[in-house]
């Protein structure tokens, strides 16, 4: 089974599971620490997207660096 | 078309991307300026130029972003030299627009990019969706995008095009991304990315390398044949930890795979941590990538014709590099009256060591064609930024 494969049905196995009734284990008011700015996934897209573009003009690889849905989710 | 031209639309597509889903997905992006100046400088190039990027939100619903870039490049890489090419000066103008639309815990995304230079044109739409879930602890990306180049041939000093050639990349894109609260302390990602393209995938302007005859220590060059179509795929998981004191640790593994049977795996660490009283805030990166050889690749042919693809791009050859980073920016301006919450300064410095593990430093002419030694250089990326919140 490729690699790829795995990945998707592991993460469908993950989205099914989550499928029922989801209890946050992690409080909105415990989540001061993730919204701290130390714990931003991105914090300056137009430098984060110059060096990306530095890289995949010198490597094979290319993708998955979307930083998708990214930050703590907490209000 | 040079080397460090060669892909401005995916380029293009994964700063789009990162600008428009970076965000959680019920709220909208920090409004900002960013007006930066970078430069990149190895391989015998020069690469420097401006670069704007605005993000305004309008009635808590909807945020628009817009961008420009130029890229001068100057120089002379490997490839260049050894085909006896004159210095390079090239420019890249890119654009970009995108708009992301709040609904409940769902943001809808789009936006279109072009990037324009003398010989290479690419235009590129995408769309996505995101989503928050199961008490906002976690999010989840959908994203597309398609995208359209226009290859052209430059014949002369003069920078005259060639009439007769004119060829297409077409591209599409998927990606799918999950955000994810493990702890109060840590966060977690997954991202996968799938790229097809289908077209003139080559350079116009590089050549392989092949002995001039059987035992023979010299070399003739030739044109390079790549295969019509390539198709990619991305994993990547990234974890990010607070630490016992005011600090974050990330940690990041990306695994990667297409159709022409490179397989490369890059690793990466940051270390953030504020100072001064949160006035400044300093990021020190390591990173490590590696890759094999592309099927087709041969840093020199036996003969010319000895294979329907042949390739002798030093970005499908086997290589390894590490870089190191370190990042500071500094908060000269706070404020909760004014217009502007908030003004910085960043100084961004990246030093990549490039190593080649069978691409030869064929400018060495003085050697035996396969006997020279192997190529590699060092390159400086410095990038200062001045940004604005409001």
């Amino acid at each position: 089974m490729s690699l790829l494969r795995r990945s998707l049905l592991i993460a469908l196995a993950l989205l099914a599971s989550a499928c029922g009734q989801v209890q946050p284990w992690v409080k909105p008011y415990e989540r001061e620490r993730l919204a701290d700015r130390v714990m931003a996934w991105e914090r300056d897209p137009i430098a984060t997207g110059y060096i990306t573009h530095v890289r995949e003009n010198r490597e094979g690889a290319r993708g998955g660096t979307g930083e998708a849905g990214g930050g703590c989710g907490c209000n | 078309m040079t080397s460090y031209l060669r892909l401005p639309a995916l380029a293009a597509a994964a700063l789009a991307c990162l600008i428009q889903v970076g965000a959680r997905a019920d709220v909208l992006p920090e409004e900002r300026a960013d007006v930066s100046w970078r430069t990149y400088d190895g391989g015998g190039l020069t690469v420097q130029g401006p670069a704007v990027l605005v993000r305004k939100n309008f009635a808590d619903k909807v945020s628009v972003s817009a961008g420009y870039s130029v890229d001068e490049v100057t120089g002379a890489s490997i490839d260049m030299v050894v085909l006896g090419a004159s210095p390079l000066r090239e420019v890249r103008k890119q654009k970009q627009l995108g708009v992301d639309y709040l609904y409940g815990k769902t943001t809808y995304s789009a936006g279109v990019q072009s990037s324009i230079e003398n010989d290479y044109d690419s235009s590129t739409v995408n769309a996505g969706i995101s989503q928050s879930m199961f008490g906002d602890l976690t999010t989840i990306s959908i994203g597309v995008s398609r995208g359209w180049d226009i290859v052209t041939r430059v014949i002369n000093a003069q920078r005259q095009k060639d009439p007769n050639f004119r060829k297409r990349v077409d591209r599409k894109t998927w990606s799918l991304g999950v955000s994810q609260i493990l702890t109060r302390n840590l966060l977690a990602g997954f991202d996968y990315e799938a790229i097809t393209e289908q077209g003139y995938l080559q350079n116009p302007y590089r050549a392989i390398r092949y002995l001039a005859g059987p035992g023979s220590t010299i070399y003739l060059t030739g044109p390079e044949t790549y295969p019509g179509t390539r198709t990619s795929n991305a994993v990547a998981f990234r974890v990010k930890y607070y630490l016992p004191w005011r600090a974050s640790v990330t940690g990041k593994y990306r695994y990667f795979f297409d159709t022409w049977s490179i397989h490369a795996q890059t690793a990466e660490l940051a270390y953030t941590e504020p100072f001064l009283n949160d006035r400044l805030i300093a990021d020190l990166t390591y990173r490590y990538y590696r890759q094999n050889s592309a099927s087709f690749y041969s840093d020199l042919f036996q003969f010319a014709n000895q294979q329907n693809y042949m390739a002798r791009d030093k970005e499908l050859a086997a290589q390894d590099n590490n870089a190191i980073g370190a990042a500071l920016s500094y908060d000269f301006l706070k404020s909760k009256k004014w217009f502007v919450k908030k003004a910085s300064g960043s100084l961004h410095y990246d030093y990549i060591m490039y190593r080649y593990k069978d691409f030869r430093d064929a400018t060495q002419r003085q050697l035996p064609a396969g006997t020279e030694p192997m190529y590699h250089y060092n390159a400086n990326v410095v990038q200062a930024f001045l940004s604005v919140f409001f």
